[in-house]
């Protein structure tokens, strides 16, 4: 919908697809045809390089770099199917995977093998709380694994912003539980979904760049990066490092995320509401960054 | 987004997502306000005195998607500006919705401001307060007209003015507070609330549709300290939008505290449905 008066009173005419919602539908990996499908995970170069201040496109606009040192993500149970709920399949595999130091060749977190061939048009995957039966894609140490696992954290993102103008710094820690989702997954200008042949590979992508964004746009090119709400939370424990506590104590959301004419954010259809403090603008911004392929969109669920 | 994409999105997960062509169906639709109930937060009781509001238009739209885009035709749609009496709880007339029918699962809507793509800038609607008018909130000078809402009230200490006014030398016993919001868009074609969730079939039975507005609500995330700060002794503090306050005002109409939807049948019963999109 575009606010440009187009509009049409018209019924919405859909084709009903029953989508992939069905649980336990399929099976992990088994099929009957000669389809393959290779499940792979992919990090944002803005996880493993970082985001810089400036004024490109995907820059930091006010004065902000910021790296990643860890970005511990919990991938899993991928489900699809095609045209009218056909041919569904799901996995139950869930996989934990540190994005800023995935190999060169893209690992795998699961794969649908024997499967009929042509195009899935749902697919979808989550980002689950994590359980003891979890694969650790990366060599993700056992201590954070098992972190993750006890306190239901589907994300430990640790890092650090560089304020531009003077070198000063802080660290942040993120331990979330952020249980998203996503379905719906296309990449635009093509069929909604994946397309599965003999020898087919879809990567499952998590951005980086989220958490900076100043809303949840209708495309990301419209967006902007600012990461002055993270520098000016407090370190209200005094440990030297920004994390829930003090995210959870950053409730003057109205100076945080200033809305226009005076700021450019725009807090309403996110994934979680209300917003009343910087953690649920974390929380909020990490379940919309799921893609595929890159930049391939996916809907979200909300939390 | 191409169309097949757009629709696949619109109905998935749905066993029922609206049939091809529904039934053409106006759907009477009608405001509601809250009454002031006064408040206390860190020592100030707060009553609101007006809350005139700018509404419109308003999309209803069979996506479970908050992203408007995806929601290429509305099921329902009201198109114009009206203003409204925040504080009314009586039903205030809208006028109707048309459209057709099928399920609705959520709303897209501005507060009387539209930033159409094919306009330069945004424009309050005729029939919202000040409209219409071009909004030139580019301008550095602009200052907010409340085509939005128009928002007074009144702060009163009621407890020590340590706690009113912590770490400060002066207290004021009561000031009189005001802002003039316009609820603007970042991007031309994007409304200012998106997805707002209500489920309700829509079929040829009558049915109304009221919109219930709590402006209280969305002063309760006001800083009254930090206000009375903004005192100049007059009595008299004035909003701005470079005020953090004004954003939290902002903040609480489009995604903290919206509006929220009562859909009637005839016989006065509400018809819900459950996520499947089933009458339950």
């Amino acid at each position: 919908m575009k606010n440009d008066g187009v509009m049409k009173k018209a019924g919405l005419g859909c084709i009903a697809l029953v989508g992939l919602a069905a649980a336990g539908c399929g099976s992990d990996g088994g099929g009957s045809g000669n389809g393959n499908l290779s499940v792979l995970l992919e990090a944002e170069e803005t996880i493993v390089d970082g985001l810089q201040s400036g004024t490109g496109e995907e820059n930091i606009l006010d004065g902000f770099d910021v790296e990643f040192n860890r970005y511990i993500a919990s991938f899993g149970f991928v489900q699809m199917a095609q045209i009218d709920g056909s041919n569904p399949q799901s996995s139950s595999v869930v996989g934990i995977a540190d994005l800023t130091s995935l190999p060169t060749t893209l690992p795998q977190l699961t794969a649908f093998t024997g499967i009929a061939t042509g195009q899935y048009t749902e697919f979808g995957f989550e980002t689950p709380a994590p359980e003891a039966d979890v694969v650790n894609i990366n060599s993700v140490p056992a201590e954070e694994v098992d972190a993750m696992v006890a306190n239901g954290w589907s994300f430990v993102i640790e890092g650090t912003i560089t304020q531009v103008s003077d070198g000063a710094t802080k660290s942040f820690l993120i331990e979330a539980d952020v249980p998203t989702v996503y379905s719906a997954c296309a990449v635009e200008g093509l069929e909604p979904g994946v397309n599965v042949s003999a020898n087919s590979s879809v990567d499952l992508t998590l951005h980086g760049d989220h958490i900076f964004f100043n809303g949840f746009p209708e495309e990301e090119g419209n967006v902007q990066r600012l990461a002055q709400w993270l520098w000016d939370v407090e370190d209200t424990d005094g440990d030297d490092v920004l994390t829930r506590v003090d995210f959870e104590a950053a409730t003057d959301v109205g100076s945080l995320f200033p809305s226009p004419p005076q700021g450019v954010y725009e807090l309403t259809g996110g994934p979680i509401t209300p917003i009343n403090d910087a953690w649920d603008f974390i929380r909020a911004q990490l379940g919309t960054q799921g893609h595929i392929f890159g930049e391939g969109e996916c809907e979200w669920s909300p939390l | 987004m191409n169309r097949l994409l757009t629709i696949t999105i619109l109905c998935a997960f749905g066993a029922s997502c609206g049939e091809t062509g529904g039934t053409f169906v106006e759907v009477p639709f009608e405001a509601r306000g809250t009454a002031p109930e006064p408040f206390t937060k860190d020592g100030w009781e707060v009553t609101l005195s007006e809350a005139t509001l700018g509404f419109g238009p308003i999309y209803f739209c069979a996506t479970d998607s908050a992203l408007s885009s995806r929601c290429e035709v509305a099921i329902l749609e009201f198109l114009d500006g009206v203003t409204l009496n925040g504080l009314e709880p009586a039903a205030q007339t809208i006028g109707s919705l048309f459209g057709t029918t099928g399920t609705v699962r959520t709303a897209f809507f501005d507060y009387g401001i539209v930033w159409l793509l094919t306009q330069p800038l945004p424009e309050a609607l005729s029939g919202v307060p000040g409209g219409p008018a071009v909004v030139r909130s580019e301008n550095p000078n602009y200052v907010p007209e409340g085509h939005s809402a128009r928002l007074s009230g009144n702060a009163t200490c009621v407890a020590d003015q340590e706690i009113c006014c912590p770490g400060e030398a002066t207290c004021p016993a009561s000031y009189a507070f005001e802002a003039n919001v316009d609820v603007l868009v970042v991007n031309a074609g994007t409304p200012a609330v998106n997805g707002l969730r209500t489920l309700q079939e829509i079929t040829t039975e009558p049915r109304t549709l009221t919109i219930t507005f709590d402006p209280t609500a969305w002063w309760r995330s006001v800083d009254f300290s930090r206000l009375a700060g903004l005192d100049d002794g007059s009595g008299q503090v004035l909003l701005e939008p470079e005020d953090p306050d004004y954003s939290a005002l902002v903040i609480a109409m489009t995604t903290n505290a919206p509006p929220t939807f009562t859909w009637l049948g005839s016989t006065a019963e509400p018809q819900l449905v459950n996520e499947s999109g089933e009458l339950r």
